[in-house]
């Protein structure tokens, strides 16, 4: 097709598509500011409307090209574009890809969702305020799901950083989209406390950027000596410019390149590992504050908890995951040039107190509903930590033995993972697991926030007790996401919390280091503990929620408690055959059911159900390579 | 051109060997400290916009000499790179004061007034032209009563620490609970940060017996970028008020913009760390100009709520929202 590639052809209208519909609603949103259409006049309503299903058409659009990618993936993909004069370097591997299906899923539910949340918004009355208008937020959608599909899809490290800034920005206004003080407060808390966290995670990328060019200086100093080990890498990456040998180019910040860098003992040298291990930690403080964990978490509570549900299901889907594929990037760098059992032991030690920090948040029985599935998000994040720490950890520790053992295989064979999966190696395991765990904890999370949101317009207050009476389907449908949160089988959560155990003590059970095997067997422990009293935990809150009973002189009739009569139904035909029972306390009516609307819940439902079972094959394929991505680069 | 050259060697040279730029750096921490102890908000901005000239001359003169030594020069690329660097502090040199009033007031912009000047016919002169933008200017009785806010925000983050002489800690650690008194405090944890810097700083630049004076400058850059850029953190954390916070935002962007210059090639990579840096900015910017005046516009809005409906007036937060990143959650 004009000689471009289906890659290609994905990344354009991957990144274009959110984009460019983002711009759209701001600048019509602009233009009906100017001229004073903005809810005055219902052809501009009726526009905002229609751009909203079509950014929803785009998200289905989008999730299938994902698919069919991750079906027909083969290799990794570069390319560098070039916007205006700033270079833009992609990237797409296998863990990009997992993570741009994951963000394009999630997205597709939110925007469904959000359609329905603006209607009934409408249907309460509009506001004048800017901010509180339709094209707003599916504005703002749509450029957040832009911002998160750049982040797994750069090369450059220092335009990871800012397309997660970028995140921020965009996700901030949403926060507060409520207009209320709670919900400001929230917004003012998550961009300040995510700010200064990420400004940390510049500090580190700008220590490895440091050891870099340390590099280059003494390729520089040492030509005759540099050059017959790295001039073909230096050449083939075209890190000098061409006009200009002595200039380099932005291309000695590509992941790629530091990666080939790394493997190939450029950074074998103590002053770049001292570069490296303050620039890992400064990352993990820094995008660790954006993905949750503990004790930089203090946002997530009052962010997940007063944003619109779509947003919540946004945040705590896929953002908190984008900051982590940062983590990794870095955490597969840092493994290669210095020890992994220190990077792995980080990771491990962080897990655990997230662990530890979430399991009295959540078990406190006054939180409100949505502040626990905030919870549940740091302890999720906390479970991907651990999983990546103790399979790294018990890797770097242990996968000599496979290397001892002989059999044959070369270190750089793609089929080394899945000879150490065979063979039982844990590390492996127990990194697949945390991965898979990604899009478990994203697809459930998505659905607990969307059905809960959904429970609350029906509501339409806080007092939303006695679900499964007033709303049985939704309240099964809490109470199933409820029981795949806590991690009850036959749900996808089990599995992949099981495949992160299982490899944790298989790596125990070889490892010799009595330090190292002491600390995995404790953090198992706080990890079973951990996990036993969350259950029980929303255990209680679902009791209360789907249970519980709501204050008399306010309740809701559900359809049950109509009353049929045939012979009405005989006379008068279907509409006049229900008739409200006359009722002692006042009652309030419920607006007309969308059938649709919980279409995408059930959608989840399924897809959470069906991971319980097992992976399918080309979406297993695809995280075991991105496995063998994190611990090799390759 | 050649004589330009030769000047600017001879400059370089004098910076270096007299370590011009250690005693400007150490000028920027005691700024920082400054603005870690005061409560005044007038006095913070002001010390701010005194550390973001002196930020300007350190990056600057940092980039000539680092460019002179490592380049042989200064080309076209290299100059465009200079005027980068240049430029961002002094547009939040000239605009951070006027933004944070403009935030403190939270009433919107009269774009009306600028409509109806353009209606009346485009301006054909000058300042025709800049008496467009008019409505931009706050008024005196608006500037009397950004001071008045800033000053009552000021005092009630003091009142409940000064009325018994002790400080309330934050809510993390219980409300009645004595602790020290806030200056010594801010003065203890500032110390701390600064050795932690200068242990950070001379871990990554170990001291090196043959290039120890290279080294220097190095160790001491380093040391003070993380010193700004952890008490900027510090200022974000404890003090109470928004414009404070957004402050010690600012500083930390500071500590950052030192360490591009101080530890990163020039130009490349530096120059794209420069544009993460504008990127951050303008996020910050967009804190300023969007959030704040919503936040404080729907605390006002909740207090007179409550104001009618118990017929009371309740202390009216201002600026003091529960904002503090260490602010207990409510339930």
């Amino acid at each position: 097709m004009n000689g471009f590639s289906i890659d290609e052809i994905f990344i354009k209208v991957t990144l274009v598509a959110p984009l460019s519909l983002g711009f759209i609603h701001i600048i019509l949103l602009g233009l009906g500011k100017l001229s004073s259409t903005i809810n005055k006049s219902s052809w501009f309503n009726a526009l905002s409307r229609m751009l909203g299903y079509l950014s929803l058409c785009a998200s289905v659009g989008l999730l299938i090209f994902s698919i069919e990618r991750v079906l027909n993936f083969s290799k990794p993909f570069d390319k560098p574009y070039v916007l205006i004069t700033l270079p833009i370097d992609i990237h797409i591997d296998a863990l990009s890809l997992y993570f741009v299906l994951i963000v394009n899923a999630i997205s597709l539910a939110a925007t469904w969702n959000s359609i329905h949340f603006l209607s009934a918004r409408e249907n309460n009355g509009t506001s004048n305020n800017v901010f509180q208008h339709p094209l707003f937020f599916h504005g703002s959608v749509n450029l957040f799901h832009f911002t998160m599909l750049l982040v797994p899809v750069v090369n450059n490290l220092i335009l990871l950083w800012i397309a997660i800034e970028l995140t921020t920005v965009v996700s901030a206004l949403l926060v507060g989209y409520q207009n209320k003080r709670a919900s400001w407060e929230a917004a003012w808390k998550y961009i300040i406390i995510t700010s200064t966290g990420v400004i940390f995670a510049l500090l580190g990328t700008m220590f490895l950027a440091n050891a870099t060019s340390d590099f280059i200086t003494r390729y520089e100093d040492n030509l005759s000596e540099f050059e017959p080990k790295y001039g073909q890498l230096l050449n083939d990456n075209s890190v000098f410019e061409s006009n200009d040998p002595g200039k380099v180019t932005n291309v000695i910040m590509n992941w790629t390149f530091i990666r080939d860098l790394a493997v190939a003992g450029g950074f074998d040298d103590p002053g770049a590992h001292r570069f490296f291990l303050l620039s890992f930690l400064f990352i993990v403080v820094g995008y660790g504050t954006k993905a949750g964990f503990a004790p930089m978490h203090t946002w997530l509570p009052d962010g997940h908890g007063e944003a619109p549900a779509p947003i919540s299901t946004l945040l705590s889907g896929v953002l908190l995951k984008s900051a982590f594929y940062a983590i990794l990037r870095f955490f597969t760098l840092a493994n290669i040039v210095i020890d992994p059992q220190f990077t792995s032991t980080v990771l491990l030690v962080i897990g655990i107190i997230s662990l530890l920090i979430a399991t009295p948040l959540i078990l406190k029985p006054k939180n409100l509903f949505k502040r626990v599935l905030a919870y549940h998000s740091l302890e999720h994040m906390g479970i991907i930590a651990f999983g990546v720490g103790i399979g790294g950890l018990g890797y770097g520790l242990n996968h000599h033995l496979v290397i001892s053992n002989n059999f044959g295989i070369d270190i750089a064979n793609k089929n080394l993972l899945l000879t150490e999966i065979y063979l039982g190696f844990g590390g492996a395991i127990a990194i697949f697991g945390s991965l898979f765990h990604i899009m478990n904890h994203a697809l459930t999370k998505a659905l607990m926030f969307l059905v809960f949101g959904n429970i609350i317009r029906k509501y339409g207050e806080l007092d939303y007790k006695g679900v499964l009476r007033k709303l049985p389907g939704l309240g099964s449908i809490l109470i199933l996401g409820g029981l795949t949160l806590v991690g009850m089988p036959p749900f996808s959560i089990f599995l992949s919390e099981f495949i992160i155990v299982y490899g944790g003590l298989k790596e125990i059970l070889v490892t010799q280091k009595i330090v190292y095997s002491s600390l995995m067997i404790i953090s198992i422990m706080i990890f079973f503990v951990s996990t036993l009293l969350i259950f029980i935990g929303l255990i209680v809150h679902l009791a209360r929620v789907v249970l519980g009973k709501q204050d008399k002189d306010k309740k809701y009739v559900s359809r049950w408690l109509y009353r049929f009569r045939w012979k009405k139904y005989r006379k008068l035909g279907r509409r006049r055959a229900y008739v409200r029972p006359r009722l002692n306390f006042r009652v309030k009516m419920r607006k007309p059911r969308k059938y649709n609307e919980n279409i995408p819940l059930y959608l989840l439902l399924l897809f959470v159900l069906l991971f319980g079972f097992g992976l399918l094959p080309k979406l297993s394929l695809l995280i075991l390579a991105s496995t063998r991505i994190v611990l090799f680069g390759y | 051109m050649e004589i330009f050259q030769g000047l600017l060697i001879f400059f370089v040279l004098f910076i270096e060997n007299n370590h011009i730029l250690i005693p400007l750096e150490i000028f920027l921490v005691l700024l920082t400290l400054s603005i870690t102890i005061d409560d005044d908000i007038s006095n913070i901005i002001r010390n701010y916009r005194i550390q973001t000239i002196l930020l300007l001359s350190v990056v600057f003169l940092t980039a000539i000499v680092k460019l002179v030594s490592e380049s042989g020069g200064i080309s076209l690329g290299t100059s465009i790179f200079l005027l980068e660097i240049f430029l961002l502090p002094l547009l939040l040199f000239w605009s951070i004061k006027y933004l944070l009033q403009r935030a403190t007031l939270s009433q919107n912009i009269k774009w009306g007034e600028g409509k109806e000047k353009i209606k009346k016919g485009f301006p054909r002169d000058w300042k025709s032209f800049l008496s467009l933008f008019d409505f931009l200017k706050l008024d005196q009785q608006e500037v009397f009563q950004i001071q008045r806010i800033w000053r009552n925000s000021a005092d009630k983050s003091n009142s409940q620490e000064e009325a018994n002489g002790k400080v309330r800690t934050n809510s993390m650690r219980g409300k009645n609970r004595e602790f020290l008194p806030r200056v010594p405090r801010d003065l203890f944890i500032f110390f701390a940060i600064l050795l932690l810097s200068f242990i950070i700083a001379f871990y990554v630049f170990p001291p090196d017996g043959a290039h120890k004076n290279e080294k220097l400058e190095e160790q001491i850059g380093l040391a003070v970028s993380l010193s700004l850029h952890l008490a900027g953190l510090y200022n974000t954390v404890t003090k109470r008020d928004i414009i404070s916070q957004v402050i010690g935002v600012l500083i930390m962007d500071h500590g950052l913009y030192l360490a591009v210059v101080k530890i990163v090639a020039v130009p490349v990579p530096a120059q794209y760390f420069v544009i993460a840096l504008y990127a951050y900015t303008f996020i910050t910017i967009l804190i300023l100009v969007l959030m704040i005046p919503q936040v404080i516009r729907s605390v006002k809005e909740e207090d007179e709520k409550q104001k009618d409906k118990k017929g009371q007036p309740e202390i009216g937060l201002d600026l003091i929202a529960n904002t503090s990143p260490l602010a207990e959650e409510q339930d």
